[in-house]
């Protein structure tokens, strides 16, 4: 119990940042008492370090969310989004062009900060498929990102 | 952590926490992967160079080698595009077919790049690299098309002959020749309508038929 308790209390606030990332404000209370329900059930599973663990459940208890959520939602209403990028619109726009995927494993990096063999703990791949992946996702988000920036399109929507 | 868009998405973070993000331990061995392969490449001869440019591109229109410094000169927003996707000093010039210009080469992450130059006009130029043009030219992807979804001008695989952009339901939008493996139609097809991009060769024979990405609207 001593471990759950030192977990907790190191971790509380990082997991709860992780879900506020992805997640609308009404859910972040809830998503984060199950992830560390699952943490103190488990405890004999928990890594020594804790951390990508505890956001590889905090992924899957968000994904369940989501589809109750969905599942709930009176027909032809719109669920809420994932908070996006702040203050940048055009890296924004960019962002969510991009696949569920590919966004995700973009914010573990730059938003959790983490380093690559621990987003392959918190995406379950291996160290070298998360490689390939996180540098595919980043030449993705590049790509859009600049098309976007360095097209200069006719205003009056007329070629010649 | 060196990496500009990584970084720009770490400021972006909706709930900051302090904790800056690492540097992908691939990067650094990466970086130093791609200074060999600089000094291989640089270790090449130019004559041998030239040959291989038709294999580096995939299509028998291999151009004339130009420095990027001559694609869409004065243009500041380019060179910041350029650099965030890793192109080389040089690309391809390719032609200009209907008043547009072509560059192209392929990036240090493989991806398709290209750029086009509406001489003389003031808009409608710009540059990218098609993440999702892999494996271009194949069964599957034989026109590239810049910007996606919103023109009809592009680089196409040998053998095309005339390229077509569909809405939805299969009608043709508009329609345009291949001129050495580059197409630029006259008219802009109606925004947002464009639902796949058809080639045929010269039989008319479909070809293949790409679903067209739908992005962000382009431009800034």
């Amino acid at each position: 119990m001593q471990r759950f308790e030192e977990i907790y209390a190191e971790h509380r606030e990082a997991v709860r940042a992780y879900v506020r990332r992805r997640a609308p404000e009404d859910a972040v209370d809830d998503v984060v008492a199950d992830v560390f329900v699952v943490c103190l059930r488990r405890l004999d599973r928990v890594p020594e370090e804790p951390l990508p663990w505890l956001y590889a459940v905090a992924r899957k208890t968000l994904a369940n969310e989501r589809r109750r959520r969905e599942r709930s939602a009176p027909a032809g209403s719109v669920v809420a989004r994932d908070p996006e990028p702040a203050g940048d619109a055009a890296l924004a726009s960019a962002f969510a062009a991009l696949s569920e995927r590919d966004r995700e494993i973009l914010r573990l990096v730059a938003w959790e900060g983490l380093p690559l063999r621990d987003a392959a703990v918190v995406l379950g791949c291996s160290a070298v498929a998360c490689r390939v992946r996180y540098h595919r996702a980043r030449s993705r988000l590049a790509a859009r990102l600049a098309a976007a920036a360095s097209f200069r399109p006719d205003p009056e929507g007329a070629t010649r | 952590m060196n990496d500009d868009l990584i970084l720009r998405l770490a400021a972006s973070n909706p709930v900051p926490s302090g904790r800056p993000p690492a540097a992908p331990e691939s990067l650094r061995r990466r970086r130093a992967a791609l200074v060999l392969a600089v000094v291989a490449a640089a270790a090449i001869p130019t004559v041998a160079l030239a040959d291989r440019l038709g294999d580096l591109l995939g299509i028998s229109n291999g151009g004339t080698t130009v420095s990027t410094n001559d694609v869409l000169p004065g243009y500041p927003a380019l060179d910041q595009a350029m650099q965030e996707l890793h192109v080389g000093g040089t690309m391809q010039y390719l032609g200009t077919l209907n008043g547009v210009a072509f560059y192209a080469t392929r990036n240090a992450d493989g991806d398709f790049c290209i750029a086009i130059d509406r001489v003389g006009a003031q808009y409608d130029k710009g540059f990218g690299c098609l993440a999702s043009a892999v494996g271009f030219p194949s069964a599957g992807v034989k026109a590239l098309t810049f910007p996606p979804a919103s023109m009809l001008d592009g680089v196409a695989a040998d053998g095309v002959a005339m390229v077509e952009a569909l809405d939805a339901n299969g009608n043709v939008l508009a329609s345009t020749p291949v001129v050495d493996n580059l197409f630029a139609a006259g008219d802009r097809p109606p925004a947002g309508s464009v639902a796949s991009i058809e080639t045929l060769d010269a039989n008319g024979n479909v070809l293949s038929r790409q679903p067209v990405p739908q992005g962000p609207p382009s431009g800034s």
